[in-house]
């Protein structure tokens, strides 16, 4: 299990799919500036 | 989180933040929820839950998904029209959201302490205001 993540941590890369099915990692939005990232519960 | 994200979404990227959800399932499931919920949001999935574990989220245990917390949140959502379906997704995963800055730093982090529980918006925006301090 990942520790908890604390300010000053570097953000770790991860590898999702965008809604069309395109590939697409979260550095490739923070390397354009600063980001928020909500990860979801679930939908339901 | 997403319907708050949505309604105050002009104000974050006023704040210079770009804003991104990652959610459970499939694209199919995305682009049903987050199309209808948030089209402004930038919604990515991950079918397999791994990013929410890399982003140290774990599922929650019992007191954490079902609480008075969890319950008030599941009226006020039902107050606004939102009505549960058909579950995506691990539904004991636990939510968490992050401001990053451009330089891939994490710059707020926030863990939810129930199933329920969002930050606030103004926290996200104060988290915000702070980003060109810290780079100077």
């Amino acid at each position: 299990m990942a520790a908890r993540l604390q300010p000053g941590d570097q953000a770790p890369d991860v590898s999702l799919v965008g809604i069309t099915g395109q590939p697409a990692t979260l550095s490739e939005y923070w390397k354009n500036g600063p980001v928020l990232i909500s990860f979801l519960r679930h939908f339901g | 989180m997403l319907s708050s994200l949505e309604s105050h979404h002009g104000e974050l990227e006023r704040a210079g933040l770009t804003v991104l959800a990652v959610a459970q399932g499939e694209p199919k499931h995305n682009e049903r929820y987050c199309g209808s919920l948030a089209p402004n949001i930038t919604c990515l999935s991950d079918s397999t839950t791994d990013s929410y574990h890399t982003w140290g989220l774990q599922q929650g245990k019992l007191g954490e998904l079902l609480n008075v917390g969890v319950i008030m949140g599941g009226v006020r959502a039902a107050s606004k029209g939102h009505v549960g379906g058909p579950v995506i997704g691990d539904a004991r995963m636990m939510p968490g959201t992050f401001i990053v800055d451009g330089a891939g730093i994490v710059r707020y982090a926030f863990y939810a302490t129930h199933a329920a529980d969002h930050p606030p918006i103004a926290d996200l925006l104060h988290a915000a205001s702070l980003l060109g301090s810290a780079s100077n």
